[in-house]
């Protein structure tokens, strides 16, 4: 009689607990169904190995736009800001993706990508540029954060100040890591686009 | 972290960062060389960008970083503006449509003497700041100017401003009187501004509109400006991101000087 009363209990707790975590689901699922869907894209990477955005299915993806000689690029990458972050996310089974999209990409290297100390899962070369217009990319850095059925959960800005300092890295709000810790909790992105910042992408 | 300042031999040896040995932009300051104590005086950061690279606007548009001028150590009872910048060219940086200059251009700021300053020789330090890009490439620069200035008893005669400075201020745009009316309303993707000019206004033949506030009017866009009964109708794309605005700051241009007139944007959010 008591193991029955225990157990009731205990199925009742679990019933009351189920409905809210269901209903942050359905709001994810619901926020990722009306926001855009990722272009498809197979990019090189700088072995020559193709990558294609489906091999990632099921994984949050992050695409960053990459030019090491921009000074809106470096203010992250001198200050090792990008690279945490990249070490951070790949830790939590993110994808991060850096794209080099248009002119950068002609002569771009691993020696590069070496010096700039990337921590990205892989830096992938977009001559054509065909990739970088797919997703509007305008600016290096310009970020996109994408969930594991393929929408697009951010796009724009890496953080809220649009300078070259990298001493106004630690009172910004970084709108990367708000979407992903989000995507990665199964919770609604506040902020899913702001205008990106950087040098122009070279087409 | 990359230097903001020129790059110079001494600056290579202090940084193992990649630099320019050239500079990207040749800058200095002008003033009349007295000015009375009790007064104020308009004071220009020349700048003249290197050969293919442009420096942007107060609202640089779809990229950059405006010109900035960061006075250090002013004497006491000396206090500055902010910096005013005069109507950009529409420059494209890559693909992007930004709002800046390729020439040598003025850049004011007032400077103004109170009445207790004594009469003497003062010179001014100021670190000027820039982005400057091109179609391939962005580079951060900066330089230190310096400024002698006379100060002149309060009432003494204090030189004339020379003629490249008085020409200079007449490209600054000056704030719309009281007259000015003007209200907006947004139609579909674009922002409808009405502008009621004072009685006696006359309106040159050529007029056109930057704003000076970022993400107001959508970068590159060239606003269509027609008269009405009133006075004039802009009508301009409206930037994807001004739903955030609550006032904005435009200059029509075409006057000598421009005019900057304030758009409230309350009622639009």
């Amino acid at each position: 009689m008591k193991l029955m009363t225990i157990a009731a209990a205990f199925a009742a707790l679990v019933g009351l607990a189920t409905p809210a975590l269901a209903e942050d689901a359905k709001a994810a699922t619901a926020e990722s169904a009306h926001a855009p869907h990722a272009p498809a894209f197979t990019l090189k990477d700088l072995s020559g190995k193709e990558h294609s955005l489906e091999d990632f299915s099921g994984k949050t993806v992050v695409l960053e736009w990459i030019n090491y000689g921009c000074p809106y690029v470096k203010k992250h990458y001198e200050s090792k800001n990008m690279q945490k972050l990249q070490e951070t996310y790949t830790g939590k089974d993110v994808v991060w993706l850096s794209i080099v999209s248009g002119k950068t990409a002609k002569g771009f290297s691993q020696a590069d990508a070496d010096a700039a100390g990337t921590k990205a899962t892989a830096v992938l070369l977009d001559p054509t540029g065909e990739t970088g217009k797919a997703y509007d990319a305008k600016t290096t850095p310009h970020m996109i954060v994408i969930t594991g059925d393929g929408h697009i959960a951010y796009d724009g800005a890496i953080d809220s100040k649009a300078s070259t300092d990298s001493a106004d890295i630690p009172n910004s709000e970084n709108y990367v890591i708000a979407a992903l810790d989000s995507v990665l909790a199964g919770k609604e992105v506040a902020t899913t686009k702001t205008k990106p910042y950087g040098c122009s992408v070279k087409y | 972290m990359f230097n903001r300042y020129r790059t110079t031999a001494v600056v290579l040896a202090a940084c193992t960062c990649s630099v320019q040995a050239e500079s990207t932009a040749e800058v200095k300051l002008l003033a009349p060389p007295s000015v009375a104590a009790g007064s104020t005086v308009e004071v220009a950061l020349e700048l003249t960008p290197a050969e293919s690279l442009h420096v942007y606007y107060i609202n640089p548009g779809e990229m950059g970083q405006a010109v900035a001028l960061d006075w250090q150590d002013l004497p006491e009872g000396i206090t500055t503006g902010e910096l005013r910048f005069p109507v950009p060219h529409r420059v494209k940086t890559g693909e992007l449509p930004t709002n800046g200059y390729e020439e040598t251009t003025l850049f004011f700021s007032q400077l103004n003497i109170a009445p207790s300053v004594e009469p003497g020789s003062y010179t001014f330090k100021a670190k000027a700041s820039w982005l400057a890009c091109n179609d391939n490439q962005c580079l951060v620069g900066g330089d230190e100017v310096e400024l002698k200035l006379e100060v002149v008893a309060k009432g003494g005669t204090a030189s004339e401003p020379s003629t490249q400075l008085a020409e200079g201020l007449t490209l600054i745009p000056t704030d719309a009187s009281t007259d000015w009316k003007s209200s907006v309303k947004k139609e579909g993707e674009k922002w409808l501004i009405n502008l009621t000019p004072p009685d006696n206004w006359e309106s040159p033949e050529e007029l056109d509109a930057f704003s000076e506030t970022s993400d107001f009017f959508q970068p590159g866009s060239v606003p269509s400006i027609q008269r009405t009964d009133s006075g004039l109708q802009i009508s301009v794309e409206a930037s994807e991101y001004s739903k955030d605005l609550s006032a904005a700051k435009i200059v029509l241009a075409g006057p000598t000087p421009p005019v900057r007139i304030p758009i409230s944007l309350e009622t639009q959010k």
